[in-house]
């Protein structure tokens, strides 16, 4: 039964898509929750607010990008 | 001279097959994007086309030769590859007609597994490979992508939720281009692979490449052809699995169309990464299944589920069943090339009469309706 299923390589396999997954869609989330509310504060002229939002948002694109390219090449590489 | 002429009806069978491929997974790709409007069906497949293109020219290792570990390398021939090619074209044809997304990976392994146990017996045949390689990351794949998508949206909800429905919207769908980018991509390199490593094998086979693995190299003219013949396809659509995967499984919001494609991409390029082979099909539709499921269980059409799911149980002994009469029916001509073009004719006219027949009743599905 060992030989036909690896547990080791499946539970890293399991584990990284959930983590991954999840981290990737939270990250996109926070992006365009950061937008929005970048967007309504600023109308509202709440500036600090709206910065700090700004800078969630910035952030959180800036992790998706990352993601992007790291698939990127793990597609070259494999 | 024998031999070329079966080595050119490999090619050619092989890049058919490609070409199925390509237009058979179209909707892994663009299914969701389609639902949720992220983008217009003809924009999406030409999208899907372009970036499978591309992946096709991202990495040429082969590594995944074509049933690699389950089948006896020795016993492989031509004709056995031809052979299980057809196996593989049929049921992807199948399995289109009835809008069921299956994998085309395994329909070819399954072409092959069957056309090498009729040619050389069940001793050619590695049980133990085919469990590890097919069918226990068949059963891991759905699930897996359903539980990672059905977390992915409910943290997306849980983030997103009390912010206004349109600006959200707005931005799921321009998330979906970048995460339907990254799974066309994704399968461009996987899939296009399989069939350079088919032809290449069939060059070596032939005596065209040296058999040595140090000169190992793919033809520049094999990537080439193989890469426009998975675009070609991808570029046509497969519209009735589009149809099923994007609408008749779950209706989704763009929330829901970016975690399921956001997760299918991450379970594909971590399966990539651990060298497990997953399906990409398999992960994208449990993807789908997982994020509607998640918001309601209900709101998930489990008869489709289920159709799709005896559809993935009948993809390999189905194929394999096909690629062994397709052998055993060559080898009524001998040994020769006589057999696989007397085979060759009958799908080639078989195709078209089917084509014809199409014609007459009135016009296919098409993006207007996907």
């Amino acid at each position: 039964m060992s030989t036909i299923v690896d547990t080791t390589t499946l539970l890293d396999l399991v584990g990284v898509s959930l983590v991954a997954a999840v981290g990737v869609t939270a990250a996109f989330s926070l992006a365009i929750l950061g937008a929005t509310r970048f967007s309504d504060l600023r109308r509202d002229g709440r500036a600090v607010e709206a910065a700090f939002f700004g800078v969630v948002t910035a952030l959180a694109l800036t992790a998706c990008v990352g993601a992007i390219v790291y698939g990127i090449v793990e597609i070259q590489t494999k | 001279m024998e031999s070329d002429v079966i080595l050119v009806i490999v090619v050619v069978t092989a890049l058919t097959f490609d070409f199925t491929n390509g237009f058979h997974d179209t909707a892994n790709v663009v299914a969701t994007s389609i639902s949720t409007r992220a983008m217009s069906p003809r924009l999406a497949v030409g999208f899907a086309a372009i970036l499978n293109f591309v992946g096709a020219f991202i990495s040429l290792k082969v590594a995944a030769t074509v049933a690699k570990g389950i089948v006896s390398a020795t016993d492989v021939t031509t004709t056995i590859i031809f052979a299980g090619l057809v196996g593989a074209i049929a049921w992807n044809l199948v399995t289109w007609y009835f809008g069921l997304p299956s994998s085309s990976s395994h329909a070819l392994i399954g072409g092959v597994v069957g056309a090498t146990f009729v040619a050389a017996g069940t001793s050619a045949i590695n049980g133990e490979g085919l469990l590890s390689n097919v069918v226990v990351p068949a059963l891991i794949a759905p699930v897996l992508a359903f539980v990672a998508a059905a977390l992915a949206i409910l943290i997306a909800y849980r983030i997103v939720g009390r912010q206004r429905p349109g600006p959200v919207n707005r931005g799921f769908r321009a998330g979906q281009v970048a995460s339907g980018g990254m799974l066309a991509l994704a399968h461009g390199t996987n899939d296009a692979q399989k069939t350079m490593g088919v032809i290449t094998l069939a060059l070596i086979a032939n005596g065209n490449l040296s058999s040595d693995p140090a000169k190992f190299h793919v033809p520049e003219w094999v990537v080439i052809s193989s890469a426009a013949a998975i675009a070609l396809g991808t570029y046509t659509g497969g519209w009735r699995i589009i149809r099923t995967m994007g609408s008749r499984i779950i209706k989704m919001n763009p929330a829901q169309g970016f975690s399921a494609q956001g997760a299918g991409a991450v379970v594909i390029l971590a399966s990539s990464h651990f060298g497990y082979p997953l399906s990409t099909t398999q992960v994208i539709s449990g993807g789908v299944m997982g994020a509607g499921a998640a918001r309601r269980l209900s709101a998930v059409r489990w008869g489709v589920a289920g159709n799709i799911a005896i559809a993935w149980v009948l993809t390999l002994p189905a194929s394999a069943a096909i690629g062994g009469v397709v052998y055993g029916v060559t080898r009524i001509f001998g040994t020769g090339a006589l057999g696989p073009l007397i085979v060759s004719i009958a799908i080639l006219a078989a195709g078209a009469a089917v084509f014809a027949r199409r014609l007459q009743r009135g016009s296919p599905i098409t993006a207007a309706e996907g």
